[in-house]
């Protein structure tokens, strides 16, 4: 399963990150920051779920377009919405999109769109033992910020837990 | 593929129910204006598409909804509806579609094409809920038993999971205390050929497969809410209320398995 975020915010890219790939462990997770890169990306590579920021700053392409191409790219795309208030919900079910959440949705909130997803994943890309080490995002020389503030937290975090298990 | 539309406006409802009859004429159309005769109807059947209203008077759309998938979580649900105040609750239900009143055929047909849930293609006639008191019902009918016996050996045929009984394990169950002898063994042929006959009459017979050693209940030809709960937890959840046939004895490790799970 191929699983994109198009999100801006540095913090909010971080934590959904984060429970995204608690959620689905095996599944190949990619962030961005630019909907430009997202759409490069998608353009190669077939994109299962797209979580995608509706209110991305100007000069970015806005949330609403960005979905429109990825489903012109992919119409088998499961699109999530993520935005602070519910005015585009109206826009979603337009094009059918596969679930809305909030910018500071819970793990469990998450986690039930996956399991309510409106095309269901193809066997093939299902596979949960296949993708683990994937690079976390797409630049493939040098790490956005985003992911090096991930890989830092987390191994800050990990640390911590070994030191109060000793 | 069993539909149901409700509304309570009548002239809606027309309109509606000839729209969904113009997009799919092959489906099995039932109408409501009144909401808890929508559940009722859903608790006897497997619905797999619900078209609602948002605006009704006793039970609003949203409320209703979450009622049709407490009997089926994989539900279709519909929304029919000039508001676009309740876009956001409706994904937050994880419908599968939202249309504008008066609804066409055209946008019927469009949605049924891209359905949440894909329907089963032959669903099972025979429906079995074990969540709650046991009940069988056969085309929305329930079934009556009119002795205690054949209905409890159902119940242990279900709860078996398809694994072929023997006549012993059957008076084991059924009386527990009686040594196993002739009259016993008599006793349990009389309530399987009663349970035979009861399904019978409801053109049912082919759930129960009989064999010379051993009875078996056939898991294809019912849908069960305790099967759908154990194929997938996740989304079958809310099904399970901490009830899992509770007038039956034997069902009780089961149930405490099933809360412990729950926890």
């Amino acid at each position: 399963m191929r699983v994109i975020v198009v999100e801006d915010s540095f913090f909010t890219r971080l934590r959904l990150m984060t429970k995204i790939r608690s959620i689905v462990p095996g599944a190949d997770v990619r962030c961005f920051a630019l909907s430009s890169r997202a759409l490069e990306f998608a353009k190669e590579h077939t994109v299962d779920v797209a979580f995608v920021e509706m209110e991305l700053r100007p000069p970015q392409m806005h949330g609403q377009d960005l979905v429109v191409w990825l489903q012109q790219i992919n119409p088998q795309i499961n699109l999530i919405f993520v935005a602070g208030t519910g005015d585009y919900a109206f826009f979603g079910w337009n094009i059918h999109i596969s679930g809305y959440i909030r910018k500071n949705a819970c793990k469990e909130r998450i986690a039930k769109e996956f399991v309510n997803l409106r095309y269901p994943v193809p066997e093939q890309r299902n596979d949960r033992n296949a993708i683990i080490k994937a690079p976390l995002c797409a630049n493939n020389r040098r790490r956005c910020i985003s992911c090096v503030g991930l890989c830092s937290i987390s191994f800050l975090l990990r640390r911590k837990k070994e030191h109060y298990q000793q | 593929m069993k539909i149901i539309a409700a509304d309570d406006e009548q002239d809606a409802l027309g309109t509606l129910t000839k729209a969904i009859q113009d997009a799919v004429p092959d489906a099995d159309l039932s109408c409501f204006t009144n909401a808890v005769d929508a559940v009722k109807y859903a608790k006897t059947q497997t619905v797999d598409v619900a078209f609602l209203d948002i605006r009704m008077p006793d039970m609003d759309g949203l409320s209703l909804a979450e009622n049709l998938m407490k009997t089926n979580p994989r539900v279709n649900l519909i929304f029919v509806t000039g508001y676009r105040d309740y876009a956001s609750d409706a994904l937050d239900l994880h419908a599968s579609g939202y249309i504008d009143k008066p609804a066409t055929a055209g946008a019927i047909r469009f949605e049924m094409e891209v359905l949440r849930f894909k329907p089963e293609p032959n669903p099972p006639r025979v429906k079995i809920q074990c969540f709650g008191n046991f009940g069988v019902f056969v085309d929305g009918e329930p079934l009556l038993f009119t002795r205690a016996k054949p209905k409890e050996l159902l119940a242990y045929l279900i709860h078996s999971e398809g694994a072929f009984i023997s006549a012993s394990q059957i008076a084991a169950i059924l009386w527990e205390d009686k040594e196993y002898n002739d009259s016993l063994r008599s006793l349990v042929r009389t309530v399987i050929h009663r349970l035979l006959a009861v399904l019978k009459e409801a053109g049912a017979e082919d759930i129960i497969i009989k064999k010379w050693n051993g009875t078996a209940i056939d898991k294809e030809k019912i849908s069960c809410d305790y099967y759908q709960y154990l194929h997938d937890k996740k989304q079958y959840a809310d099904i399970y209320r901490g009830e899992y046939l509770p007038e039956y004895s034997w069902a009780e490790s089961t149930q405490a398995f099933l809360n412990n799970k729950t926890k």
